[in-house]
């Protein structure tokens, strides 16, 4: 393959054609790429010399784990309406779960591809994070400046009020569209006031991003009034995604 | 997230893969630290196997990029692409950095 290493033909191959699964036949001493392929995508592989004995069983197991992603995506189609309630602590582990949990069930419905499901999930970490970090831990971004912020958040992590406060999230999954909102018990805060990173007066800060991003990746974004809690829409392309490939 | 650090006289290579997050930002931000510290002249910040990047990790690469000209140090940003590019032209940080 000129120009192209078998690593990045997997990474290339599930961006493209992310329902066909990738099976690598890896030489002697390839271990390293085999765990790097795997990594970026590969189904599975099989040693070059075991190729005849392995093969098929191989292919079989793959393509049983294929057959069961594409009933899921099936049996999504059939979905009229569905409503997932989540509440975190301060944990940015909860954050994480939950934005990788919402993540994969994208992936398995291929509602969006997964260029698009990675932005989704920046928006949704953005939201989570502004409202446990900014709205129940009541942390300025300002302390960023100071070196203080990390510290400040471990402290308050485990002192009251702020460790007792939790943050809601319902997520409504419609067949054209899904719909989060995030609640946090905090003061809440002006959107409006949020200063525009792009400004070049604004371009080296190292903090005030998130809004911004969350604005970009997602539909629609709306807060209530007191600003401390927001409703994120994501609107489904309907169209098939084989069609949507071919475009 | 794994950070590789790779020293050569005056000359450091910061090569990050996987997740610069919220999460994982404070990790790279000691190393940062050290790098500013030591007033090193030149970095080069290799991203080519950098999978996701949000705010907090932007942050933590501007704040780097800031207290390096402070003292006229030089930051080299390479190899971006997908995820992380598209944050960077969305948050107007290409010509800034100067990502090619």
């Amino acid at each position: 393959m000129p120009g192209i290493d078998g690593l990045e033909l997997v990474k290339q191959a599930r961006e493209r054609f992310p329902l066909v699964p990738v099976v690598l036949m890896t030489a002697h001493g390839s271990e390293e790429t085999a765990v790097e392929a795997l990594g970026a995508g590969a189904a599975s592989y099989v040693p070059k010399r075991r190729l005849a004995t392995e093969l098929s069983d191989t292919i079989e197991s793959v393509l049983m784990v294929a057959r069961g992603a594409r009933d899921e995506r099936r049996a999504y189609e059939l979905l009229d309406g569905g409503e997932l309630r989540h509440v975190l602590g301060p944990e940015a582990a909860d954050v994480t779960a939950l934005v990788r949990y919402f993540q994969r069930l994208l992936e398995r419905i291929a509602a969006w591809d997964h260029p698009e499901v990675l932005q989704i999930g920046v928006a949704l970490r953005e939201a989570l994070i502004n409202a446990v970090e900014h709205g129940n831990l009541e942390l300025d971004s300002a302390l960023k400046d100071e070196g203080r912020y990390d510290e400040l958040r471990a402290e308050r992590e485990y002192t009251p009020p702020y460790k007792d406060r939790r943050v809601g999230v319902v997520t409504r999954i419609g067949p054209e569209k899904l719909t989060w909102v995030i609640t946090d018990e905090g003061a809440g805060f002006t959107p409006d006031a949020v200063p525009d990173p792009t400004d070049p007066l604004n371009l080296d800060r190292e903090w005030g991003r998130g809004l911004l991003l969350i604005r970009t990746f997602m539909d629609d974004v709306v807060f209530n009034g007191t600003g401390n809690e927001i409703t994120m829409t994501k609107r489904r392309d309907v169209t098939p995604r084989d069609k949507r490939a071919a475009r | 997230m794994k950070l590789e650090r790779t020293d050569d006289g005056a000359r450091t290579v910061l090569r990050i893969k996987g997740e610069l997050d919220s999460i994982t930002a404070p990790e790279v931000r000691a190393t940062f630290d050290e790098v500013v510290e030591s007033e090193t002249k030149q970095v080069e910040l290799d991203l080519s196997a950098l999978r996701v990047i949000d705010s907090s990790g932007v942050g933590a690469i501007v704040s780097l990029f800031k207290r390096m000209r402070a003292y006229g140090g030089k930051l080299e940003v390479s190899g971006v692409s997908g995820q992380p590019l598209s944050i960077f032209k969305v948050l107007n940080l290409i010509k800034v950095l100067g990502i090619q």
